[in-house]
């Protein structure tokens, strides 16, 4: 098990927007998340992606969320990384930004499940200052003793809902701001591109070579119509 | 007036309050057969379509928006829907019904899988005898009535594919050779052979090569419940509402929602009333009124046109409108492998097993199904609830799960009869409505129980030829009572009779001269599983006998 989460570097000065744009577009995504939450339609409106695109540029590791606190998001990260864990060479949640697809979901399409994951990862901190009592946040357990926490509350709906953000942020399009550098795309073994040739796989590939293997036009000769 | 909406082609425009010869709704897998038929026929046409126009830009490979948020589909506000198993319940809000909203309707997002009907789906009944509690009836056509126009389908619509050994005659080969084979059709064929069934190529509304200046398929894997950026997919978006539009003689209005058909005192429809992209409400006259909504959006809005002429909806005077539901049985089958299939390239299916296609009476229940091999998950869902059962759902073993199964599993589905039942309905909800205020959709829906049995004995076949071809783990997803489906079948029943169908073998209503429903609705009994091809079959026979109706003076 990994003992902590990995020190992120600050994202590059010039991957971020400038900070006038940037103001606007936050106001943007959040005017538009709460008109759609308040109509019911946050779920359903086409242009949902788009909006969310508006927030990829800057839905980076190391930006600061918008939506969770600085303490929500820190544990709602601790809770990814154990969900979907980094190793043996691969991504997991942490690498694909999980929790900043999280902030932004739940700010816009998701926005009616925001009070219960709040709740949620307020009652999750709780519970870690009663099993060390000098810690702040669930996210200062070492990992075992988070393993041991979330052990207690896997049957939960609030943890049922936090896997399935972290699921959809870690393998969902990257334009929704999650699934960062194809990280995802690795955790799958996919291999992500817009069109492919066959052979795709490995049976495939191997009737390819099966020279004894009827054509496909031998499966059968036409019938006239009786 | 509405102007064209961005992406639309270039049409020619009809005024409202001059009756065109044919107002089609919906522009679906039939309505585009049916726009395109008829006015190229030499026919005025206007088609309402719900949705919007979609272009390539639209289509994008996103499971979040397009699978989980419903982009295509629309959600509790545009067709908000109710579920019961009976009639003794009180629906409750659910989603039963997966089907797109927009130009080309469920044909955009299709998986393309076009399996004819055979000669037995149309005399079933008197091969088989009556089945006790069902409306279980030969249809007034033969297969051989409609082959003609399953020949029109595979070289106009665009079906690639190649004979196998089960198919019923055809008149003309295939346009376009199969799609390569994946791994799934490999394995499937792998068990097939070893356990003494036959696969053969499936046939697809995909093309494989060039076909009527489109281009073939680029195997980018969104296929099923996707929109095709390349058009290769063979929807109606794609084919044949283009096609129409370019006669100059059809207009083609989007998001324009139509909720009632007008009839005159003597019973005549008059044309239809619908809410324009602003909300307005318009009315287009007609000569004749086409209905291509599909098994619930159809009787929904003969439901909401009934008069006091026609007090229990139009054209129902025979009770038989919305009833005889069929939603075709579905079961699955999970197989690992050693070796990655990479499933999430290409399109979904491209072997098929027909070996149980018939019913066989010794079985001791009706019914039976094809097999295909596929992987119809995307990544989040598999993520999500694909795993084989038992599998961590979180941490070290959960990733490691996900990393080694989703490139390494194959689905082997069954797709099986459903028997019609009186009791299996459409009907208008009494409380939800939608954000039009029209009464939302209410699904009734019970398996009869040999169409459980249909897919159990199927999916223990699927289990014995996952084995056979060497999955190194296989399991299932148990066989429950359907809730929900993409095939809305047998609302709108076609039959000689008009006490018992709604629908003549003509598609004309039985009560309503110039009115004609040709959609799923329309089928009298399910076929086994795959029906877009018989309705779009259906589709283009429906025209040219509207079409000679109107050069008769018959409408």
């Amino acid at each position: 098990m990994r003992s902590a989460l990995p020190v992120l570097p600050a994202a590059p000065a010039a991957a971020l927007p400038d900070v006038a744009d940037d103001h606007t577009r936050r106001a943007f995504l959040a005017d538009a998340g709460r008109v759609l939450a308040g109509a019911g339609l946050a779920r359903y409106v086409p242009w949902a992606a788009a909006l969310a695109a508006c927030a990829r540029d800057d839905a980076r590791r190391g930006a600061p969320f918008r939506t969770f606190t600085a303490a929500e998001g820190r544990t709602f990260r601790a809770v990814a990384a154990q969900i979907l864990p980094s190793g043996d060479g691969l991504p997991g949640a942490e690498e694909a930004g999980a929790a900043h697809f999280a902030d932004r979901a739940l700010a816009s399409f998701f926005a009616t499940r925001l009070p219960g994951t709040r709740a949620g990862l307020a009652a999750l901190d709780a519970r870690a200052r009663a099993v060390v009592p000098n810690v702040v946040s669930f996210a200062d357990l070492d990992a075992d003793r988070q393993t041991a926490v979330l052990r207690e509350i896997e049957r939960d709906p609030f943890f049922a809902g936090v896997r399935r953000l972290v699921v959809i942020g870690t393998f969902a399009d990257p334009s929704y701001g999650g699934n960062q550098g194809g990280a995802g795309w690795r955790l799958l073994d996919v291999d992500h591109r817009p069109m492919y040739e066959a052979p795709y796989g490995w049976y495939d590939a191997e009737a390819a070579r099966d020279t004894t293997r009827a054509p496909d036009h031998a499966a059968g000769a036409p019938r006239p119509v009786a | 007036m509405n102007a064209p909406a961005q992406g639309t082609p270039a049409q020619r425009t009809y005024r409202e309050d001059e009756a065109v010869d044919f107002v089609v709704v919906g522009s679906g897998a039939a309505g585009g057969v049916l726009a395109r038929e008829l006015a190229c026929a030499g026919h005025g046409v206007v088609v309402l379509e719900q949705g919007p126009w979609r272009g390539a830009t639209d289509f994008r490979h996103d499971e979040l928006g397009i699978h989980l948020l419903g982009a295509y589909s629309g959600g509790p506000g545009d067709f908000p829907q109710t579920f019961r198993t009976s009639e003794r319940e009180v629906a409750r809000a659910q989603q039963a019904i997966w089907s797109a909203r927009g130009v080309g309707g469920s044909s955009v997002h299709y998986t393309a899988n076009f399996w004819r009907f055979r000669p037995v789906d149309f005399r079933e009944r008197s091969l088989l005898g009556p089945i006790a509690g069902t409306g279980f009836a030969d249809w007034p056509i033969t297969y051989e009535e409609l082959e003609p126009y399953y020949t029109k389908v595979d070289w106009d619509i665009g079906v690639s594919g190649a004979p196998g050994p089960f198919d019923p005659p055809r008149s003309r080969p295939y346009p376009v050779p199969p799609l390569p084979v994946k791994s799934s059709g490999v394995l499937l064929e792998r068990g097939a052979h070893a356990v003494g069934l036959h696969a053969q190529p499936a046939p697809m509304a995909i093309l494989s090569r060039p076909h009527n200046g489109r281009a073939p398929c680029m195997a980018c894997g969104y296929c099923m419940g996707y929109g095709c950026e390349f058009g290769a997919k063979s929807s109606t978006l794609a084919t044949m509402i283009p096609e129409a539009l370019a006669t100059g003689r059809c207009e083609l209005r989007t998001e324009s929602v139509v909720h009632r058909v007008e009839t005159d005192p003597a019973g005549r429809a008059t044309g239809v009333v619908y809410w324009d992209r602003a909300g307005v409400e318009r009315q287009q006259r007609a000569r004749a009124v086409v209905l291509a909504g599909n098994g619930a959006e159809t009787p929904r809005l003969l439901f909401l046109s009934a008069s006091p002429r026609h007090p229990h909806g139009l054209a129902n005077g025979s009770g038989m409108v919305g009833t005889h539901l069929m939603f075709n049985g579905y079961a699955s089958a999970w197989g690992a492998f050693e070796h990655p299939l990479n499933e999430y390239k290409g399109p979904q299916v491209t072997r098929i097993v027909h070996d149980y296609y018939d019913t066989d009476p010794k079985r001791g229940f009706y019914g039976g199904g094809g097999i295909d091999g596929r992987f119809s998950p995307g990544a989040i869902e598999f993520a999500l609830g694909g795993l084989p059962p038992g599998a961590p759902t979180w941490g070290r073993g959960y990733a490691r799960a996900v990393h080694e199964l989703y490139t390494r599993t194959v689905e082997f589905a069954s797709h099986t009869t459903s028997l019609p039942l009186p009791t299996n309905t459409i009907t208008l909800d009494p409380t939800l409505k939608d954000r039009w205020g029209r009464p939302a959709v209410r699904v009734t829906y019970t398996d009869h129980p040999d169409d459980l049995q249909t897919m159990r004995f199927l999916q223990a076949r699927t289990v014995d030829m996952l084995h056979a071809a060497g999955a190194t783990r296989v399991w299932t997803t148990p066989v429950k009572p359907s809730e929900g489906t993409a095939h809305l079948l047998g609302t709108c029943r076609m039959g000689d009779d008009p006490r018992t169908s709604v629908v003549d073998r003509y598609h004309r209503a039985h009560e309503v001269r110039n009115l004609f429903i040709c959609d799923g609705s329309s089928l009298v009994t399910s076929g086994r599983g795959q029906p877009t091809m018989t309705i779009q079959a259906l589709a283009f026979r429906a025209a040219d006998h509207i079409a000679r109706f109107a050069r008769a003076g018959e409408v």
